[in-house]
């Protein structure tokens, strides 16, 4: 049991005290990339079960099935613009050059070019959600 | 297969799933745009679709799992009994598509 001692396994991805706005964006990432796993699951069976059954593509009913649907856009976008950035990050496009540990210490890897594609995911996010929100009053029929 | 290599996988089915996605979701839902059903070329792209969204989910879950439980043991555990879930989940979409697209 000694080496599970420090191990904060789910509730660790809720403590935000102390990190950067990063930790927000990876366990986001993280809660979105399930829900759109159980959707995808969910989906594939519904759909083709259905389908095979009695011929019909089945779609879900009723407001819940719509508010699975606005939802789903909403983490959708989140987790691809989110995703294109961990790409770019991933393989060192958006990193800055590291310095020296000097006073007055500066993140330079963190900041300048990161910090600026984290700004430009939350924006395109936010201008993307104010589109979504008029497609579902549209589904909804307000 | 080394992590690195998993991950490139997963960041080439992301762009992957970019595109198909899209295609899946402007077909089935832009009512001007349904002519792209008919193409022949529709039933490969959401093959393409299938495949790689399945393993970019797998992925991605086996990413989350092996670091809540790490460990040589339950890392293979926790690989195999998702690449089982997902051939199967992939026969069974396939089969569908199949069927869907067969008579054409």
């Amino acid at each position: 049991m000694k080496s599970r001692e420090n191990r904060e396994g789910i509730f660790g991805w809720l403590k935000f005290r102390g990190y950067s706005i990063e930790k927000i964006l990876y366990i986001s990432q993280r809660v979105s990339g399930v829900g759109i796993l159980v959707f995808l699951i969910t989906h594939i069976l519904n759909v083709g079960l259905i389908y095979a059954t009695t011929g019909i593509l089945w779609e879900p009913p009723g407001l819940i099935g719509k508010a699975i649907l606005i939802i789903l856009g909403v983490i959708v976008i989140f987790h691809s613009l989110n995703g294109i950035r961990l790409t770019l990050v991933e393989y060192g496009f958006l990193v800055g050059k590291p310095i020296r540990a000097v006073y007055p210490y500066r993140m330079t890897t963190l900041s300048g070019k990161q910090r600026l594609a984290i700004y430009l995911v939350t924006t395109v996010f936010v201008i993307l959600m104010y589109f979504w929100t008029m497609v579902a009053f549209h589904l909804l029929g307000w | 297969m080394r992590e690195s290599t998993k991950m490139l996988i997963h960041y080439i089915t992301g762009f992957a799933i970019l595109i198909t996605g899209a295609i899946h979701l402007i077909a089935s839902n832009l009512k001007t745009l349904e002519w792209i059903k008919t193409t022949p070329l529709y039933p490969v792209s959401q093959g393409i679709f299938l495949a790689t969204v399945l393993y970019h989910a797998l992925n991605g879950l086996r990413v989350i799992l092996v670091e809540l439980m790490p460990g040589y043991r339950s890392g293979k555990i926790i690989s195999y009994t998702l690449l089982i879930l997902g051939v199967i989940l992939f026969v069974f979409g396939s089969y569908v598509l199949i069927i869907l697209f067969g008579e054409r």
